[in-house]
This record gives structure tokens, C-alpha cells and sequence, in this order.
């Protein structure tokens, strides 16, 4: 297919590429203001516990502190939490995990502050504690929170799977669980606030600066409008850097203190402080016939939520809308619990659930495939979505949906690669994983408002609410403007995440901003384009639709033509008295989910991939080395082949991590390995030779047909993975990480290996 | 605060003297007292090569340098790079194959870049791993930055 | 507040008497690498850092009537790199070349992973396993101190660095035809600890029926380094066969102590590990064709040399 567009489709070099490979680009931790105090937080180093008493006067003594604050001080409402505002940021009653913030130190230096927070003496009266979901839902067990341990429960039911499951001549069982995973980003959390005039400023990476600027606002005591959120260069996010980072704190020392304040954390309190990816128990029954057509699936599932709510509402429902996986089942049923624990808290990360159910459903498909002498592809290819199909949740898809293309490709590329010959130590296999995921929040309004303004000198500038997170937002929004207008991309500045001039376009979140904010700026451009084209038509006297926009103006179809540039276009505009600005606005159509059958439309549009994996295993001590991933994802229209490609590799890169060798452990709710030294996250020499293929099937309510890919990438990764270690050594790993122990005591007892 | 001790060493290709607390770390001294931030803390153990520099040739981590060692060194940081406007042909390659996501790792990853182009203009695949293998990355995966570098090698030919 | 003063000796003469001058709160520091995580976090503190690393005696690598001598100021970098450790002393070379990244090895040196007294410095594992020496200076005097008393217990050298300089390290260059050989067992292939690492060499005699001499070392499984003497007994008691490196390499797994780590893995495991290891580096190194499945690779992932 020919690409006729100007920019998008195109892999133009990021527009914030310059500043990033310069050391000139500034993240939170680069500010520095006069006369600033640091701080340092005092934590909870109990999983449970009843404050009875906080003890300052020896952190005050401290030579250097300016001051120390607890929850008493805050003037505010000191609650916080996007989804249920269960959380303190500094705890008054009860801490509930280790790390729960206590009290708050301000010092001229930052080493003053560490020291000094090491001071506060906190009299505890220990709680008993929790652990696992298991225990706390246990009849009597401690009440983490007054309304108990279940943070939520849902429920989903369609058709009839106990009648569909006797009928079906295979029926499968298992039981996987997922572990616990860090983020892990390179910046670590860091925000600089200043009080000024009344007014808060606090520059901070944010991954919805709108949503901060309010909460912060109520939490700490001031009016909305004399908050200030200042979006600064975010140094990697995936799902985390969301409220109660150490803006909050930032802010209530600048109020404070009339100081500016700046907090950094360290990486180890990055590692103990922040929210976890959900580890998920999944109990998955799998009914099909002997011709391979699945049946019925029935799912239960439980998760830990930890400590607190945080984004658990959102990543239960995501995980219960995706878990029986992209396959028609015409009977389905569900039950999800996410229970509270002492344990670190879950929040949102990259995949918000489905990652955990993937592993569980693709890790099915193919033992099903086994039992049934069925070819991976040909079982996912009979019962994988098509156009027209209808998910667990009863939704008929539309037409942009390309699951078997990329199946195809993927298995072309795998039988071109091959397979290396098995040694006596090593031996080799592939496999694959499958998936769908869902653009945007499910089944709920997640709208995004885009402006774009031009300057009666035809300057343009689009301001929206998001930052780019790493991922190229900002440079696909720009590509989007830019395509719209027929400009060169410098010619559109771009303002991102200043909650004084920039409209609310969301959260960065849920694979939603090429998608939604994306669709905002491109109604916003065309509205701007449409103003700017009836002053030109005036100008001319020519009817507007006769009028071609290219190189910057208007151009009548007569030869030679007349020309009205955009500057021309924009004055005339102003002088009518018409403002020189248009907005755009895009919330995707949903219908809610029953809350007893879960069934409804949760999201407009879906993105679909099949990866393959090659491992090679060592079959003496269980160690797994990836050796190619093949992977092809359907993305509705790349606007940045590379930036899809960069979103696909670096997903990748973090599935093999979850696969194999990352995992938070805890003992009694401490984190054992609280850093990069004990938390292993793949480096260069562990990736994969990768073959990243673009799948596109225009979405049509995308700006230009474009979906989402930052978290679909890495959704197949580890199913592959695990598939393929199964395929080399006949084990089957259902609890990750296979790490080279699990794997080499499952090798122990294999009959196979 | 005892400011009791002066560093004289070049940065960048400029001569510079310094006065700092004598415990300060190497990162500290360039990041606060020099205000070079486009060197990285991430971690302050050594354990993710965001802050390397070249300090007299080699890639070092500024985090576990004392700033004192580095009294009459010659350090290269991410902002020398960039000669008369112009991007070192290794930043061109960054922006080039899109090997930039969120950046953080970016400096310290083409710092070791630099260090191993600087002694071995034309490396293997295998030395370009190993050059970066202490720089860890969680945007990328890696594969574009492997590709950057070596495009940058390819204009060393 | 940290350390106030940090001087850079330029002799090992004006280092100790820099040493003496602070009368218990200053310290060596060479490359700074372990020691600046453990002064930040307080696990050790001094006033005065002595920096030795411009000390030219002690920046060079040499060889001297059959023996290698490497002084104090040499980085993992310079030895991993040095043609004349290549050549004689691989097993080191290759030691070297694993630890922590490359920015870390242009900065620490071997003998900072010897004084940091970790049982799994993998500069330390070979050195045992070469029977290597330090020399240690203090005012007015001078002894050398075997690898296997340089310990006190697990981060304690037997060196005291507030007073006393390190000063070189050497060893006998090997007469044992290349057969050495280095194993690393980690979580990922850089930029991780490792969870078992092993250094071995070989002497057996010319028609490889019998080994002359055994020395083997491994970590992290006691408080340090660890000598197989066990194994390396009963490698030198009875002829080569492959039998003999079976039982040679559980021997090794069973003398060894290998505690259960969250990070590392369970003790049986990493026994397991020592077992699989030490089998495939003795039949590499002894060149036996490979034992059937679960056994025996050409190359093992720690990467044998030889």
C-alpha cells in the first residue's frame, strides 16, 4: 500500500530527540532553585501497625533541618488515590505496608534530610499482617482496611459454560501464578515545588498532570486553580509515576516552608515506595471439542492488590475483559477477586492485568493444541477473532482486526529461521503467544481535549495535557497536527503537561494517546484547518472547498493558482474577531459492563499481535537463553514505524525480564532485593535477535486508522517464551519466573528431559 | 559545610577549577557544582550506567568516583558532544535509527558508545554489546541502540 | 558528613605515613568502587581517604623469575586485558574480565576485590585457585600473606586498610599446560553477581593419565573463597577417567557450603550447579568426549577457557 501521507506512516526523528541526546533535556531531578530545602521521608519499616506516637524532636535537633511534618500538618485532606482515595500521604493512623509514609524532614541538603529521617522515632503498635490473597480472605483474618479484605469482586457470564463444558470432548484445568514486578524505569521519582504568589508550581514527570494538579490540590489544601502542574521530562513510566509521587510532598514543604523544596528518591526507595504489577493466582478450565474448537472457558482469579486500591478497580477489569484470551468462546465465566494485603502496593504496569491472563490463556491454547495433535497456529488461527467475532464480554468486533495476519507472518518468519539441532545439554524450541488488547479504559468515558493555536504570523502550537513518557507520544501528536495542516513538523510547536495552558487529554495510560489523543488533535487541526479555509475562501472569493492546503497556504485550482497563506488566512481570522484556537475533543463510544454478567462494549477498538519466541534451553541447570523473537502486531495505521517497532522491542525486552528473571521478593512484606544489584531486569547481551512486523488494519475512528501498541507488545511476550520452553524440554512452566531453579526441578521430575 | 578543597580538571575540553566539600562524588560535582545535568543519577551503586562519563580515556561511573579522584583528569560528559551545533556523529545515529525513548539511559549509553569508538573505531557486534552491557535500559530493548552504534561505526570506515 | 580529606599518595612511603598521620581514620582507597557505596551508606567510615592508585610501583604488572606480580593500582581492566596474564594465568584473565560492568572494571582494581573480601569476587576465586600471595606493607615492615589467610570473614580482610597498604599481589605462574579453567553461574549475562563462580587448574602428566596437581576454588559457598581441597585430593590420588571427574565433581558440591539465598537460589540447587559445573569444566579441560543428556556441554554458560 502506497503511503500518500506527508508525515504519517513516516519515521521522522522524535521532536524531543535533540534535547534528550544533548543533556539538555530537563527531568525533574535537573532543577535546582534558590534557596530550595530537600527532603527525605521517613517510612514505615512495619507490614502493619497502629502509630501511636511520632517522635520529631531529635530529627528537628538535626544540624541542617529546616523542619518536619506528619499528617497532622497537612491542611488538606490528605487522602489521595484515583480510583478509591484510600491512601495518606503521610499516614496519621495506621500504616498498612513497608513503606507507608510517615513523616516528612526538610533540610538544607539532601544527605541532612536522609540523616535526620533516620532520626523520627514512630512508636508502633504492631498489627498482626497479611501476606498473600489467600490468607486474607480467610474467615477472621486481620482487617487490613474497616470494609475488609476485598478491594472488589466481578463476575462475568456468557452463554452457558457448565452445560458447553460437559459437551466438550477435552477438558483442561490449570492453575498459574504470576509474580510480583518493578517498573523499574531509569529516572528515578524526583519534583521540584515552588509557592509563590499564592500560587503552587511543582514541575514533576507526570502521567496525567491534570488529574495531579486536583488531587494534590485536595490533598494538601489549596484550590485547584493555584496548583500549577509542571510536566517535566519522564524518564520512563509503564503505568507508575502516578499520584502520591514526591510532588505532594514537594508541594506541602514549599507551603510549608516558603521555600522552593525538592525531593529526589532513591533508588531503593524507588524499589520499596512505589506500586507493583499485580501478581495474579489464575484458575483456567478450558473446554473443546476433538476438532480443536474451544467450547467453554472458566476462569478464577485472584490478586493482590496490597496495601491499597490504587489502580486495582482498573487492572481487575482490564484482566477480566481479556482473560479468556482473542478467541470466539460462546461460553464464558468469570469470577475475579482482588484482595487487600500488607504487601507493596499494586498499581497500574504496562499491560494493567492482561499480561498475567495471557500467560494463562496462551500457555492453554497450546496445552490443548498437544492434547489434540493440533499445530499452535492452526488451533489459535480456528478459534482466533476476526472481523466480526464477539469477545467474553459479548462485543462484535468491527473490521479492524488482523489476528490471523499476523499469525501468518509470525509463522512465516518462524519456519524461515528454523530450529538448531538439540545437543546433549542444550536443546532448542519455539513457541508462540497470541493476543488482544483493548485501546483506552474499559468500559467507562476516557476523553481527551487537544487545542491547537495559531498565531496571526501562521505560527502554530497544539497544546495538550500529556507528556511523553518515553514512548513518542509527542512526536506522533505532532506527526498527527502536522499531517492535518500539510506543514513540515517544525513548523508546529508543542506545549505538553502545563496544567495552566494545556487542556486535559487524560491519563497516559492504557495504550490511549495515539488512539484518543491522537483523534483530539487531529479534530482539533481540522476544525483550525476549516476556520482558516472559509477566511481564505474570503480572501479569494473562491468557494472554501475549491481551495487545496499545501507548503503553507491555500491554493485555488485555476493555473496559475492564487495563493492565501496560513498567516494571511489567520490574520483575516482575527480581524473578523474569531479566535485563533480550536479544540478537539475524542471519547471513545462504550457500553458499561454489567456488573453481574460483565457483559458490554468496554472499548471501541482492539489491537492484536502473535509473537514467537526461540529458546534455547540448558537442560543440566534450567537456564533459558531467548534467542529470537518474531513478533507482528496489528497497530491500525503506524504513524511512527519506529517508534511502533522501539515500543515492540523494548516490550519485548521487558516480557523476557517478566518471563524469566524478574521478580519483587518479600519476606513478611519486605522487599528482599530493593534495587538493581538483587532485581534483575534484561541488559543488552540478554535480548533476543528481534523481527519486528507491522500489521496494519485501519482503525476507523483512529486519527488516520492508528491504534495502540506500547502495552500490546508486551502481552504475548512471555506466553512465547514459556511455550517455547515447552516445546524444547516438554516442561510447563505455570509459575513465573522460570527462573533456572523452577525450571531445572520441573526438568528433575520430567519423564521427557 | 566546610568548602576546603579545589578540583582543577578539564571538562569538556575547558579548564576548570572547582571548590568543593571534599565527599562529594564526581556525579554531585558535575550535576550541582558544575551544573551539568545531562549526566544521570540513577541508581548511586554502580548498577545501571546512567551516570558513565570518560574520565581520561575510559568510561567510568561518576556515582562511585570520589569527585576528589578526578582532581587534574579530563572528563567528557554528554554536553561536550556536540561540536559548533553540529551532533557527534554518535548522537546523529541515536536520533537516526530512533534509539532515543525516554532518555534517561541515553547519555550514560552513548558515553560508553564513545569510549569504545574512541580506541576501536571499527568494533564487532559482539565489542558494541559488551561496550553497552553495563548500561541498562528498560525503554528500548536495546536493538536500536545496538544499531545506532553501529551506524556510527559504518561513518568510521 | 563523610570523609574531610583525601589525599593522593604518590609513594607508598607517603601513603603509609599518610595512614599513620590519621592514626586509625584513614583508609585506603584505590579504585572506590565498593568503598564509596560503603562509606555513603555508612557501613564504614574514615576521615582520610589515601588514594594509591598514582603510586607508579604499583600500577604494574610484571613477571620476575617465574612468578607474576600485579600491583595494587591494576584494574580488572588491565589485567583481563594484560597479554602476559592471557598467557600464563587465562584463568584469571577470564575472572577479571566477569566482574561487575566494564565501567566498574576500568575503576576497580584486582586487589580492591581481594581487600572487599566478598566470597565471590571472581578476581578473588581465580587467585585462590593460583595460590596466590599479597604483600602487605605498614611502617618498617613487610609480609606476605596467603590468599586463603587474607580473610577474617565475609567483607573482613585480614588487611587493615586504616593502617596498612596492600601492596602487589603474585602468584607462581602455573606449569599445568593450560589446563584452567573459569566457571560463572548468574541470573542474567552481565551486570549480575554471580550465584556460583569456580576457578580451576590442572597439572596431568604427559600421557593424561594422572593429575600431578589439583588446585580448585570456588564462591560464593563459604565465608570466602573457597579451596575444593577435598576434591582436589582425590583428583590427584587415583588415574583420570570419567568416572573420576563425576565423583571429583560431587565431591566438590559435598565439601562445598552453599547456603540458601533468595537471590542466589536454594542450597540444593546451587549444589546441584557446583556438580553440573565442575563435570563440565573438568571434561572440557580434560578433553573427554560429553556425557549423555543432562551432562557435559561444549561450552558451559559461565564460559570455560582454556
Amino acid at each position: 500500500m502506497k503511503n500518500t501521507h506527508r508525515v504519517i506512516g513516516r519515521s521522522v526523528p522524535r521532536v524531543d530527540g535533540h534535547g534528550k541526546l544533548t543533556g539538555k533535556a530537563i527531568f525533574a531531578g535537573d532543577i535546582s532553585l534558590p534557596g530550595m530545602v530537600h527532603l527525605a521521608a521517613c517510612r514505615s519499616d512495619r507490614p502493619h501497625a497502629r502509630i501511636l506516637a511520632i517522635g520529631t524532636a531529635e530529627a528537628l535537633g538535626h544540624p541542617g533541618v529546616v523542619a518536619v511534618f506528619t499528617g497532622a500538618d497537612i491542611p488538606g485532606s490528605n487522602r489521595i488515590g484515583r480510583e478509591s482515595p484510600d491512601q495518606q500521604v503521610l499516614c496519621t493512623d495506621k500504616v498498612r505496608y513497608m513503606g507507608d509514609p510517615v513523616a516528612l524532614v526538610a533540610a538544607e541538603t539532601p544527605e541532612a534530610a536522609r540523616e535526620a529521617a533516620a532520626l523520627i522515632a514512630v512508636d508502633y503498635e504492631d498489627l498482626p499482617a497479611v501476606f498473600s490473597p489467600e490468607e486474607a480472605l480467610l474467615p477472621g483474618a486481620p482487617r487490613i482496611h474497616e470494609n475488609g479484605n476485598v478491594l472488589r469482586e466481578q463476575t462475568l457470564l456468557k452463554g452457558d459454560p457448565d452445560r458447553a463444558m460437559k459437551d466438550a470432548d477435552v477438558v483442561i484445568t490449570n492453575t498459574y501464578r504470576t509474580q510480583m514486578v518493578e517498573h523499574a524505569y531509569l529516572e528515578p521519582e524526583a519534583a521540584v515545588a515552588s509557592f509563590e504568589s499564592d500560587k503552587m508550581t511543582v514541575w514533576v514527570p507526570s502521567k496525567y498532570a491534570h488529574f495531579d494538579q486536583r488531587e494534590l490540590a485536595d490533598a494538601i489544601g489549596l484550590p485547584t486553580a493555584k496548583v500549577r502542574i509542571v510536566n517535566t521530562t519522564v524518564g520512563g513510566c509503564f503505568g507508575d509515576k502516578t499520584s502520591l509521587s514526591p510532588g505532594y510532598y514537594a508541594a506541602l514543604a514549599a507551603l510549608k516552608t516558603g521555600r522552593p523544596a525538592k525531593m529526589v528518591y532513591t533508588r531503593e526507595e524507588s524499589f520499596i515506595a512505589t506500586r507493583k504489577r499485580h501478581p495474579f493466582i489464575i484458575h483456567h478450565t478450558t473446554g473443546a471439542t476433538r476438532d480443536g474448537r474451544i467450547l467453554a472457558v472458566k476462569i478464577e482469579m485472584i490478586s493482590d492488590t496490597g496495601a491499597y486500591a490504587a489502580s486495582g478497580p482498573t487492572v481487575l477489569t482490564k484482566s477480566m475483559i481479556h482473560a479468556a484470551g482473542p478467541y470466539d468462546v460462546a461460553n464464558v465465566s468469570m469470577k475475579v477477586t482482588f484482595t487487600y494485603t500488607n504487601n507493596p502496593v499494586g498499581g497500574s504496569m504496562r499491560g494493567l492485568g492482561v499480561p498475567q491472563v495471557a500467560f494463562a490463556h496462551e500457555s492453554q491454547i497450546d496445552i490443548l493444541a498437544k492434547e489434540l495433535g493440533m499445530n499452535p497456529f492452526e488451533i489459535r488461527k480456528q478459534n482466533g477473532f476476526k472481523p466480526g467475532s464477539v469477545t467474553a464480554t459479548g462485543q462484535r468486533l468491527g473490521d479492524s482486526v488482523s489476528l490471523d495476519e499476523t499469525l501468518d507472518r509470525v509463522r512465516r518468519e518462524v519456519e524461515r529461521i528454523g530450529t538448531p539441532p538439540a545437543t546433549p545439554s542444550r536443546k532448542y524450541g519455539w513457541g508462540i503467544g497470541a493476543m488482544f488488547y483493548g485501546i483506552g479504559a474499559g468500559g467507562r468515558s476516557n476523553p481527551a481535549i487537544a487545542r491547537l493555536e495559531v498565531s496571526d504570523g501562521g505560527a502554530f502550537t497544539l497544546y495538550v495535557g500529556i507528556g511523553d513518557v518515553g514512548q513518542g507520544s509527542s512526536t506522533a501528536l505532532v506527526q498527527i497536527a502536522a499531517e492535518v495542516l500539510r506543514l513540515p513538523m517544525e513548523e508546529i510547536g508543542l506545549v505538553a503537561g502545563d496544567t495552566d495552558c494545556c487542556p486535559d487529554s487524560g491519563v497516559t495510560a492504557a495504550s490511549r494517546v495515539t488512539y484518543i489523543v491522537g483523534r483530539a488533535v487531529q479534530i482539533a487541526a481540522e476544525k483550525l484547518k476549516g476556520l482558516l479555509q472559509e477566511a481564505a475562501a474570503q480572501i479569494t472569493g473562491l468557494p472554501a472547498e475549491s481551495l487545496q492546503l499545501d507548503g503553507g497556504s491555500f491554493q485555488s485550482p485555476e493555473d496559475p493558482p492564487r495563493r492565501v497563506s496560513l498567516a494571511e488566512a489567520a490574520r483575516m481570522l482575527r480581524s473578523k474577531g474569531f479566535p485563533l484556537s480550536a479544540e478537539g475533543m475524542y471519547d471513545p463510544d462504550f457500553v458499561a459492563l454489567d456488573p453481574r454478567t460483565g457483559q458490554g462494549e468496554p472499548m471501541a477498538t482492539y489491537a492484536f499481535a502473535t509473537q514467537a519466541a526461540l529458546v534455547g534451553v540448558d537442560t543440566g541447570s534450567g537456564e533459558v537463553e531467548v534467542l529470537s523473537v518474531v513478533a507482528c502486531h496489528d497497530v491500525g495505521t503506524a504513524v511512527n514505524p519506529d517508534s511502533v517497532t522501539g515500543q515492540i522491542e523494548g516490550a519485548v525486552s521487558m516480557g523476557l525480564g517478566f518471563s524469566l528473571m524478574e521478580e519483587i521478593l518479600l519476606e513478611k512484606g519486605r522487599i528482599v532485593n530493593p534495587g538493581y544489584s538483587g532485581y534483575f531486569m534484561p541488559t543488552v547481551l540478554d535480548m533476543p535477535e528481534m523481527v519486528s512486523l507491522i500489521a496494519e488494519a485501519p482503525e476507523a475512528t483512529g486519527p488516520f486508522g492508528a491504534k495502540g501498541v506500547g502495552e500490546p507488545a508486551l502481552i504475548p511476550t512471555t506466553p512465547a517464551i514459556i511455550n517455547a520452553i515447552h516445546t524444547a524440554t516438554g516442561v510447563r512452566v505455570t509459575e513465573l519466573p522460570a527462573s533456572p531453579e523452577r525450571l531445572w526441578t520441573l526438568l528433575q521430575s520430567s519423564p521427557e528431559a | 559545610m566546610t568548602h576546603d578543597h579545589t578540583i582543577r580538571m578539564k571538562v569538556n575540553g575547558t579548564p576548570l577549577e572547582v571548590r568543593t566539600r571534599p565527599d562529594r562524588t564526581l556525579l554531585d560535582l558535575l550535576r550541582e557544582e558544575i551544573g551539568l545535568t545531562g549526566t544521570k543519577k540513577g541508581c548511586e551503586e554502580g548498577e545501571c550506567g546512567a551516570c558513565t562519563v570518560i574520565m581520561d580515556g575510559r568510561a567510568v561511573l561518576a556515582c562511585l568516583t570520589p569527585a576528589l579522584k578526578a582532581d587534574g583528569a579530563e572528563i567528557t560528559t554528554i554536553e561536550g558532544l556536540e561540536q559548533d551545533g553540529e551532533l557527534h556523529p554518535l548522537q546523529k545515529a541515536f536520533l537516526d535509527e530512533g534509539a532515543v525513548q525516554c532518555g534517561y539511559c541515553t547519555p550514560g549509553m552513548i558515553l560508553s558508545a564513545k569510549a569504545l569508538l574512541d580506541v576501536n573505531p571499527v568494533p564487532t557486534a559482539d565489542q558494541i554489546k559488551e561496550s553497552i552491557s553495563g548500561n541498562l535500559c528498560r525503554c528500548t530493548g536495546y536493538t536500536k541502540i545496538v544499531r545506532a552504534i553501529q551506524r556510527a561505526v559504518e561513518g568510521n570506515r | 558528613m563523610n570523609w574531610t580529606t583525601y589525599h593522593k599518595a604518590s609513594s607508598v612511603a607517603e601513603a603509609l605515613s599518610l595512614l599513620e598521620r590519621s592514626a586509625g581514620r584513614g583508609r585506603v582507597i584505590a579504585g572506590g568502587t565498593d568503598l564509596v557505596i560503603q562509606l555513603h551508606r555508612r557501613t564504614l567510615n574514615a576521615e582520610v581517604l589515601v588514594d594509591i592508585t598514582g603510586i607508579d610501583d604499583l600500577r604494574r604488572i610484571e613477571s620476575h623469575e617465574g612468578w607474576i606480580l600485579i600491583g595494587a593500582a591494576v584494574t580488572h581492566t588491565e589485567v583481563a586485558a594484560s597479554p602476559l596474564i592471557r598467557r600464563h594465568a587465562r584463568v584469571l584473565s577470564d575472572g577479571c574480565a566477569r566482574v561487575g560492568s566494564l565501567q566498574i572494571r576500568n575503576m576497580a582494581t584486582l586487589m580492591g576485590n581481594v581487600i572487599n573480601a566478598q566470597p565471590a569476587a571472581d578476581g578473588a576465586v581465580p587467585l585462590t585457585a593460583l595460590e596466590a600471595e599479597i604483600r602487605v606493607v605498614s611502617r618498617g615492615a613487610e609480609r606476605w600473606i596467603p590468599m586463603e589467610e587474607a580473610y577474617l570473614g565475609v567483607g573482613r580482610s585480614a588487611v587493615d586498610a586504616t593502617g596498612e597498604l596492600a601492596a602487589q599481589i603474585r602468584f607462581r605462574i602455573p606449569d599445568n599446560d593450560g589446563r584452567a579453567g573459569f566457571f560463572r553461574v548468574s541470573r542474567r549475562k552481565a551486570l549480575a553477581l554471580p550465584v556460583l563462580n569456580g576457578a580451576v587448574l590442572l597439572r596431568p602428566d604427559a600421557a593424561l593419565t594422572r593429575i600431578e596437581k589439583a588446585r580448585i576454588a570456588l564462591g560464593p559457598v563459604a565465608a570466602k573463597p573457597f579451596r575444593a581441597r577435598g576434591t582436589e585430593s582425590y583428583l590427584e590420588s587415583g588415574p583420570i577417567s570419567p568416572d573420576a571427574i563425576h565423583e571429583a565433581a560431587r565431591i566438590a558440591a559435598e565439601e562445598a557450603n552453599p547456603r540458601t539465598s533468595r537471590i542466589r537460589g536454594g542450597e540444593r540447587y546451587r549444589r546441584e550447579m557446583i556438580r553440573l559445573q565442575m563435570t563440565r569444566l573438568l571434561q572440557d579441560l580434560l578433553a573427554f568426549p560429553q556425557a549423555p543428556a543432562g551432562m557435559g556441554a561444549p561450552t558451559p554458560p559461565g564460559g570455560a577457557s582454556r
